[in-house]
């Protein structure tokens, strides 16, 4: 159910944020750079703030909405009653839906003005650096600073973030509804939940290591790609088309077999936090039930309880998900603010050649020789 | 397009049949639980029933358990597969990006070959990825919660049956607006990325004219109206969740109210009532990721076509035959059988007969050859002059069969180049291209690929012949040197040096030296011309150079301009009678004078 947040593709420029998994070096200080990009906007950020507690509050108030609801009007048959408090349920559905819409308009112009600000300042200043810096690194390499990277930090700030502490409010709410409702049912709970956790984060651990290695053979693959294209007319005139389709094998399959390994472990978290949810589900139904029957719970708090446990891998996922999006972001920001630390070309003042004659070869350490006099 | 892309789909056929069993197994499974819940609580709590609860509860422990299982092996099918099916195709666009001509190469352009081969693949391996987990499943938990629904109570659907189109509606009238938005975005994210690329290749330029407060100007504005555009489109796409969750917790009110008379009618329970609100949820959730996946793959199309144009692309020069043959998806044209199975070249004689030639893949155009007509006998020192755009590379690229003539003939050995195996045609002319590379790996490994037999002796002797010995040597791991990426890690000169002797190596009857020796000084040069003279007496060599100095010893020296031959002759002859050759020289020489 992870998917459910899931925001319809828009289109972007790289290969998305799956792509890159680098660990950022300094998380503290690349965030607090990026914070400088948002300008006043950084202000607006305590309203989407308050806006997400109060659309996570609202999303995690309905369901327990259902305990007053069964308890009091539908089981005693109160429908006066019930019309009233449905139009309660109503206003905070409102108020949760009209957070969650100018939350999401917030972020994305401040994700938006961010991403253009700093592509501007990368671009100002790019064309101040010295033409060695342009030497010596490929224009591929520039050009992802450009689209990847921005890309992927504008994403972070567009959707993960907010998903990343939408994540983290709706476990921490969830479990406090679940306490609240039945401290009982919640200890049963709460040791599945204990190893939903475990397996996670063991499970991420694991999906880590053989992400690099997939990464790693990835930048092998895409290297061998285009030093193969960009040579291709001289593996043409070598008539070398053979051997290098046989070594593109090698590299293709060692990247397919630990591509699909990786696939694999990032991909399962999925139907393992889900059904994991829905044993919890199923387990506190059990002793919900037994609980009922023996009067320790009355019918209402356990329907909402029920609720509560469906789908309660979900955030777990969600915050999983999101975080790997977050440092690739920050990694690639990293990136980008690298660039912009080279040392601009200093211009302080005009040069004049006179009668200076450079070795021919070529060579970088060509000797310069000053030409005889006049 | 699917049809064709189902093709590279290969070995995992099987596998991507078993996919929607085993998202069907798992969605049943993880569905049944809201209505097995609610007969729990309806049927076992009132009656006090604590067998049948703990009967149902292990029922939903072993479902959520199967549901599991299959939901697992499901995501290792698609990981499989997607990651196989990207493997297969990235290696037949490989194989069929080789097998082009450089014309083919030309149209394309390396760069796009390179998107298409990396990010084109990894965009149609994320979607097949996503189809397989989603594609199937969200349409079936949307028929199964329905069913589900309707069984718990047919009449409390209804509602189901008016939120689902009002949900269908909102998205389609969303998506139908953020569709056009979205190519706006995308016009815009290539004029961004235009100026960017555009600036880092003519960065020179760029700063010789001063031009950075103008470049800053214009990339400030294109990037604002990205961003005005981005946020645009942004904001109608943040809409869908709002009126998502608007539809849900509508219709959720509405069921807790109808359900509520119900459940105090007794006609429905408690529990059913709350399984009920879960099938909404399920329900509504299921809309929303069927229209995902619509937009993902709309966007994978893009993808899919560019990848089928290049798989599409017949290679405009192969051997004879396999024009005709249906070629294997990973078969070069190497392998295809050779016309003519024992032709070979003996001598290294060249002939030129009335070609004409123009450049197809830049269209219709003018022609860049005119009536060539030349004969080159073997072992002859021929060098080739005239100014930029007259047409020399284009000559000697159509003896190795580099670009074919537009009619014609040239012939080798007095054989039409076409009827030669490519293989055999390529393997004994030795080309070094005007846009040399070499490859990562030492100079040695670089060196052997014009020979991969070459014993250490050969492989000196070319390095001595082209000059390169004595710099190979002076690098402390000599010939075991790694080049790095490109190249990098050797000069201008040293890497031309490098590039003559990889191609001396082949032993070959022809030689073409594409201005191969621009960046050697003029007295290594002249080394370099000395030991060929001693050396390679029996190889026809034909040269395109700048520098007068380079070909006044050739034994005949071909004028072109404009595409056309104006002179042919030694240097001594052109020099007395031919205007195009003196103007050529003398412009060299005023260079001179004021250099000195």
């Amino acid at each position: 159910m992870a998917e459910q947040q899931q925001r319809p593709i828009v289109p972007t420029r790289g290969t998305g944020p799956s792509m890159a998994f680098q660990k950022p070096k300094n998380v503290g200080a690349t965030i607090r750079r990026i914070l400088a990009y948002f300008g006043a906007s950084k202000y607006a950020l305590i309203v989407v703030c308050i806006m997400l507690i109060i659309s996570t509050g609202s999303a995690l108030a309905g369901s327990y909405f259902l305990k007053p609801l069964v308890n009091n009007y539908i089981i005693p048959g109160n429908f006066t009653g019930l019309a009233g408090a449905l139009a309660v349920l109503a206003g905070i559905y409102l108020i949760g839906v009209v957070a969650s819409y100018f939350q999401g308009r917030i972020m994305v112009t401040i994700g938006q003005k961010t991403a253009n600000l700093m592509r501007k300042n990368l671009f100002e200043v790019m064309q101040d650096l010295p033409l060695r810096f342009f030497d010596t690194h490929t224009h591929g390499e520039l050009m992802s600073r450009f689209t990847n990277d921005i890309d992927n930090v504008e994403m972070a700030i567009e959707q993960s973030v907010v998903q990343l502490i939408a994540g983290a409010l709706t476990f921490v709410g969830t479990l406090v509804m679940m306490l609240v409702l039945s401290p009982t049912l919640f200890a049963v709970a709460a040791v599945i939940l204990a190893f939903m956790i475990f397996l996670s984060i063991n499970l991420s651990k694991k999906s880590t290591g053989y992400y690099r290695a997939q990464q790693k053979s990835l930048g092998e693959l895409n290297g061998y790609i285009e030093e193969m294209v960009d040579g291709l007319k001289v593996v043409k005139v070598f008539g070398h088309e053979q051997v290098t389709s046989s070594e593109f094998a090698g590299l293709n399959e060692e990247f397919r077999s630990s591509a699909a390994t990786a696939t694999f472990l990032s991909g399962v978290v999925m139907p393992l936090m889900g059904n994991l949810s829905r044993v919890c589900y199923a387990t506190v139904a059990i002793v919900g039930g037994v609980l009922a029957i023996t009067g320790h719970l009355d019918t209402g708090s356990l329907v909402a309880f029920l609720q509560y446990s469906y789908q309660v891998g979900q955030p777990i996922n969600q915050v999983t998900n999101q975080l790997s999006v977050v440092l690739a972001a920050l990694a690639g920001a990293e990136r980008i603010f690298q660039v912009m630390d080279q040392q601009a070309e200093v211009n302080d003042g005009a040069v004049t050649l006179v009668n200076v004659t450079y070795a021919e070869d070529g060579t970088e350490d060509g000797t310069i020789v000053e030409a005889p006099g006049y | 397009m699917i049809k064709k892309l189902w093709s590279y789909i290969g070995n995992y056929k099987l596998l991507i049949i078993l996919s929607p069993l085993c998202v069907m197994l798992d969605v049943v499974c993880e569905l049944s639980m809201p209505f097995l819940m609610g007969k729990l609580v309806d049927k076992g709590i009132p009656t006090l029933n604590l067998q049948y609860i703990i009967q149902v509860g292990i029922l939903m422990i072993g479902l959520a358990l199967v549901a599991m299982l299959f939901g697992s092996i499901n995501h290792k099918l698609a990981a499989e597969v997607s990651q196989g099916f990207a493997a297969n195709l990235r290696q037949a666009l490989f194989d069929q990006v080789q097998s082009f001509s450089f014309s083919n190469i030309d149209t394309f352009s390396t760069a796009s070959l390179v998107t298409r081969l990396t990010n084109d693949v990894t965009q149609l391996q994320n979607t097949l990825l996503m189809s397989m987990r989603l594609l199937t499943r969200a349409p079936l938990m949307l028929i199964c919660a329905l069913v589900f629904a309707i069984a718990i109570n047919a009449k409390l659907a209804i509602i189901l049956f008016i939120a689902i189109p009002v949900l269908v509606a909102g998205i389609w009238l969303i998506v139908g607006q953020a569709e056009r938005f979205f190519k706006a975005v995308q016009a815009k994210i290539d004029a961004v990325n235009g100026t960017v690329e555009e600036n880092l290749i003519g960065i020179r330029v760029v700063k010789a004219f001063v031009r950075e407060p103008h470049e800053k100007t214009k990339f400030k504005k294109s990037s604002d109206e990205l961003s005005d555009t981005a946020i645009r489109a942004g904001n109608l796409v943040v809409t869908i969740m709002p009126i998502m969750l608007l539809v849900l917790n509508g219709a959720t009110i509405a069921v807790i109210w109808f359900g509520g008379h119900m459940v105090g009618n007794h006609q429905l329970g408690t529990g059913e009532l709350v399984g009920f609100i879960s099938y909404v949820m399920l329900i509504l959730m299921s809309v929303l990721m069927v229209s995902t996946i619509l937009m993902m793959l709309a966007r994978a199309r893009a993808s899919a076509e560019r990848i089928i144009e290049v798989l599409d692309t017949t290679p405009d020069i192969a051997d004879k035959q396999s024009d005709v043959a249906p070629r294997a998806v990973a078969d070069l044209p190497v392998n295809a059988e050779a016309p003519s199975e024992e032709l070979a070249i003996q001598h290294g004689a060249i002939e030129f007969r009335h070609v004409d030639f123009k450049y197809t893949a830049t269209g219709k155009g003018e022609n860049v050859l005119t009536d060539i007509n030349l004969t080159i006998q073997p072992g002859e020192f021929v060098a080739l002059v005239g100014g930029t755009g007259s047409g020399k590379s284009t000559m000697v690229s159509l003896i190795p069969r580099l670009y074919d003539v537009s009619d014609g003939q040239v012939l080798v050995d007095g054989v039409d180049v076409r009827d030669y195996k490519l293989a055999t045609l390529r393997s004994s002319i030795g080309v070094v291209l005007q846009n040399n590379v070499l490859f990562s790996g030492t100079i040695r490994e670089n060196l052997m690929w014009g020979n991969a037999a070459a014993t250490q002796k050969e492989i000196e002797e070319a390095a001595q012949n082209a000059q390169a010995h004595d710099f190979i040597m002076s690098f402390p791991n000599g010939y075991d040197t790694d080049l790095g990426q490109g190249g990098v890690n050797v000069s201008g000169g040293q890497k031309q040096r490098l590039c003559i002797a990889r191609a001396l190596l082949k032993k070959p009857h022809i030689l073409i030296l594409d201005d191969s020796t621009s960046a050697v000084d003029s007295a290594t040069e002249a080394k370099i011309r000395a030991s060929f003279r001693e050396n390679l007496k029996d190889t026809t060599i034909l040269t395109i150079a700048q520098r007068i100095s380079s070909v006044q010893e050739a034994d005949k020296i071909i004028v072109l301009d404009d595409g056309r031959i104006v002179g042919i002759g030694t240097h001594a002859e052109l020099l007395a009678n031919n205007p195009a050759y003196q103007a050529i020289c003398a412009s060299q020489m005023e260079g001179v004078v004021v250099n000195g």
